[in-house]
């Protein structure tokens, strides 16, 4: 099930959300912008939506205030009216990913909340599997190293052999370390 | 340039006068030509002594025949080869030897043509032998004359014949004189002197004329210039009688004090007269200053002449007469001068006086010049000179009077002149001006016009700027407002279609309990299935969101009614028409507008007065009104925290008397506003916010329709302290 947070001052709103939606997400409600924040430690959330009107903080705010420690989740903005001031905010400081506005389309909602579902688990699994990447690519290095190593001290069937083979090891542990750099063999 | 052929015409007339009379009077002059004079000063004879010699020479000697004195008298006799001799202004006596031509005696008379004689001795002799003597001395009356009234003594020759014959005589006067001695036939002289009184009631008769006129002239005019010619008159008339020796007629002897002095009188008056008269008639004191102190000053020598006439000393007296005379050629230049300053009828005085002082002047050379001649002519040609002198004086004065006229003519014909000058200036001014006003006047209209259409461009732009004031609280109003609807149509639709949902789940355990009913037997079962399904719903979840969803679209459909009346009565901010409308029911619908957006930002207090009466007002313009106050207040605040920013909004019935007022109170904690702000609140276009944040005009809008509603306005305000804006409607 999708972890889906939604913000907004309106219980009513908060009420509808939850009916239309607690079938096919897990949805997370609060008016308070701490609960929602607590919220999120507590549950993987995936979806975070917010309304842009409240009295305590808007919504462009919040989505500022998580992004430190809640980077990952994807944020959509929820207004009453189309504020072009409040858009512009959304886009440049919130990182929002859609911007919706009342009232909304059940069914499109649906849609995006599971479209940036997929955006957020594509995101993890790409983080993961760069991660798992960037840890293999690690463990050549090391294992490149230590054949390095071997290559000084082992004898060769020539010294220019030995040579070669240091200096292509050298460009490609160098080339491991710095990835920007151009991959050449001597 | 006329008086100068007229002088010169004149001069021309005198000249010729000479000469022609010179010898048409020829004959009568007999003795002149002939007469050999010797002049014998009288050295060494006193006066009284010659006189008492005389007398006695009278008593004793005439019949004894001595002539002693004659003869020695006539011892130091010196040639006087002059035909005209002069008696010298000296004192004493003066003597004479006059030889006579021989002819026939009875019918000759011997005249000495002087009246200038005060005493006079004559002795006739023949060779040493004195014929008889004759004294004239005394009463002129009873002077050896002829039968004229002229007192130019004459003498018979004596009867007897003589070769030899001559004349010893001596003479005494006060003055200076030319003694002509003739010697004439007895009824020649009589004609001639005839003649000459003729002439001379001419003189006369003119003269009075002329004086009477004059007097008619100034007695009609009293011009005292006519006076002054009048007196002139006089002196000229008297000097010319008493020189040709008429003064006797007046009862004057010659021997007596005023007699001997007659002629210096009548001299120093004539000269005062004309100095003053032509000081008057040519007004120097105006036209010539200076020359008229110099005329002045002249006349101061009549002082010392008149000292030493009074003193006895008549000679020194005669000489210091006669100086002004000379002097009096001045008035030819003072003439000229004044006649250059625009005096036109000097140059009648410029002629007249040429005409007399040639006049004196032929007159005085003839003694000196042999050939100006001793004529009947030369002897009139003062008088002459003094009747043309006189008379073109008196048209002078006539001419003057013209003047006059001519002047107050040409100062009236000026002055019409002027005044016409003046109507035409005014005219051609008046137009001037009248084209001047009516250049004005289109520059005025075509300013005017400009001004008109600045002021309908100014009138239009500000309309707009009321319509954009007015759009910008219609925006608010549907920004709030969409807010305001979008939430509970969310929230509405959104919840009808998950009720639908937990309904069809309802629906399905009803169905299942539907089918317990009708299928009896296994209930147990079907009791469970139930139970399964509910608990696979989860019924009592769904109840309570079904509950919840209801609440939510009850108080839904509330709050949409509430925008939606709350938008019926501020929609009326487009019409104008006054109606009475509650000003509560206005805050309330401007607050359902602006509650949106303000609750975020300020804590709202609202404390309507229920017991408010409605109030004949154009609520759509009140709305504006509240709405631009309680916005502007909210404003105020927005520097401090959201949670202590506080607006409120009150209102309250006030009765004053028979007054009452409906008070709206907006109130704030905000900036607060110096003096220097709350003078200009008012005007258009003043703002204290950021530049695009207000167009300036809120205010100035509020204050006019406030004022279209009487409303008073009350704003207590310090910087720092917030505002209170009360507004007072009268009830």
């Amino acid at each position: 099930m999708i972890h889906v947070l939604y913000l907004d001052d309106e219980e009513h709103n908060l009420t509808a959300f939850r009916a239309a939606f607690r079938r096919h997400f897990e949805v997370h409600v609060t008016t308070d912008s701490a609960v929602a924040e607590r919220l999120l430690d507590e549950h993987p959330i995936e979806v975070v939506i917010s309304d842009q009107k409240m009295p305590e903080i808007c919504g462009v705010e919040f989505f500022e205030m998580i992004m430190a420690n809640h980077p990952d989740p994807v944020r959509m903005l929820l207004t009453g009216h189309a504020d072009i001031d409040a858009v512009i905010d959304a886009i440049n400081k919130g990182r929002i990913y859609k911007y919706i506005s009342k009232p909304w389309n059940e069914a499109e909602l649906k849609r995006l909340v599971e479209e940036a579902s997929e955006i957020y688990r594509a995101r993890k699994r790409s983080q993961q599997v760069s991660a798992a990447y960037g840890k293999n690519l690690m463990s050549i290095r090391e294992a490149l190293i230590l054949m390095r190593a071997e290559c000084v001290e082992e004898p060769l069937p020539t010294q220019e052999t030995r040579l070669r083979w240091i200096s292509a090891l050298d460009a490609t542990i160098q080339w491991i370390e710095n990835p920007d750099s151009e991959f050449h063999l001597p | 340039m006329r008086w100068r052929i007229w002088a010169f015409g004149w001069i021309a007339w005198v000249l010729t006068g000479c000469a022609a009379f010179d010898e048409y009077e020829d004959p009568v002059y007999l003795g002149r030509a002939m007469s050999r004079l010797s002049y014998v000063p009288a050295e060494g004879f006193r006066e009284g002594d010659v006189l008492d010699s005389l007398l006695r020479i009278k008593e004793a000697r005439l019949q004894s025949g001595s002539v002693d004195l004659p003869l020695l008298l006539e011892a130091n006799r010196d040639p006087y080869d002059r035909e005209v001799p002069s008696l010298p202004n000296q004192e004493g006596w003066h003597w004479l030897t006059v030889t006579i031509p021989a002819s026939n005696p009875e019918l000759h008379m011997m005249e000495v043509s002087s009246s200038s004689i005060d005493s006079m001795v004559v002795w006739m002799m023949c060779g040493d032998r004195v014929l008889h003597q004759t004294t004239a001395h005394g009463s002129s009356r009873h002077w050896p004359r002829g039968k004229g009234f002229g007192n130019f003594p004459a003498f018979d020759l004596p009867e007897e014949p003589c070769d030899d014959l001559r004349a010893i005589v001596g003479m005494k006067s006060g003055r200076g004189t030319p003694i002509p001695i003739r010697v004439h036939e007895r009824s020649l002289l009589e004609v001639w002197q005839i003649r000459r009184d003729s002439f001379f009631m001419f003189y006369l008769g003119i003269m009075v004329v002329m004086l009477l006129y004059n007097a008619f002239l100034f007695f009609t005019l009293e011009d005292r210039t006519y006076l002054l010619y009048i007196l002139f008159l006089v002196g000229v008339a008297g000097s010319q009688f008493a020189l040709n020796g008429y003064s006797w007629m007046l009862g004057l002897n010659s021997h007596t004090w005023l007699g001997s002095r007659f002629v210096h009188f009548v001299g120093m008056y004539s000269g005062i007269t004309t100095f003053l008269f032509i000081q008057r008639f040519l007004d120097l004191k105006r036209l010539a200053p200076g020359y008229y102190k110099t005329l002045n000053i002249i006349l101061l020598c009549y002082v010392p002449a008149m000292l030493f006439l009074l003193w006895g000393k008549l000679n020194v007296a005669f000489d210091l007469i006669n100086m002004p005379a000379m002097f009096s050629v001045l008035v030819l230049p003072a003439a000229r001068h004044t006649m250059k300053r625009g005096h036109k009828s000097a140059r009648f005085l410029l002629v007249a006086f040429s005409v007399f002082l040639v006049a004196v002047t032929v007159f005085a050379l003839r003694e000196f010049i042999p050939a100006i001649p001793h004529n009947w002519f030369t002897d009139f040609l003062m008088p002459i000179g003094s009747i043309v002198e006189v008379v073109l004086l008196s048209l002078a004065l006539g001419d003057r009077i013209n003047q006059f006229k001519r002047e107050s003519e040409e100062a009236r014909e000026e002055q019409l002149r002027i005044s016409r000058l003046n109507e035409q200036i005014m005219q051609e001014q008046n137009a001037a001006l009248e084209q001047r006003v009516q250049e004005r006047t289109e520059r005025l209209q075509e300013q005017n016009n400009t001004l008109e259409s600045t002021l309908a461009e100014l009138r239009m732009a500000q309309n707009q700027l009321v319509q954009s004031e007015k759009l910008a609280s219609i925006g608010q109003l549907t920004a709030g407002i969409a807010h305001e609807l979008n939430n509970p149509i969310n929230f509405v639709s959104s919840s009808a279609q998950s009720l639908r949902r937990d309904f069809e789940d309802v629906a399905s355990i009803l169905q299942e309990v539907e089918r317990l009913d009708s299928e009896g037997e296994q209930l147990d079962e079907a009791v469970r299935e139930l139970h399964a399904l509910v608990k696979r719903l989860d019924l009592e979840f769904t109840m309570k969101e079904i509950e919840e969803l209801l609440t939510g679209i009850e108080d839904g459909a509330i709050r949409t009614s509430e925008i939606v009346k709350g938008l019926r009565i501020f929609s009326r901010m487009d019409g104008d028409a006054i109606t009475r409308a509650d000003i509560n029911e206005l805050l309330e619908s401007t607050l359902v507008i602006l509650r949106s957006s303000l609750k975020e930002e300020v804590q709202l207090h609202v404390d309507l007065a229920p017991n408010l009466e409605t109030i004949e007002c154009q609520p759509g313009k009140l709305n504006q009104v509240f709405m631009n106050l309680i916005t502007n207040a909210a404003q105020a605040t927005k520097d401090q925290e959201p949670q202590d920013r506080q607006v409120r909004v009150r209102t309250r019935m006030v009765l004053e008397g028979d007054n009452s007022w409906v008070q709206v109170a907006i109130t704030d904690n905000g900036t607060g506003m110096s003096k220097e702000v709350l003078d200009h609140i008012f005007d258009p276009f003043y703002t204290t916010k950021d530049v695009g944040e207000g167009t300036g005009l809120g205010l100035s809008i509020v204050k006019g329709i406030l004022d279209d509603h009487h409303a008073v306005l009350h704003i207590d305000t310090q910087p720092g302290e917030g505002s209170t804006f009360l507004i007072s409607f009268p009830a």
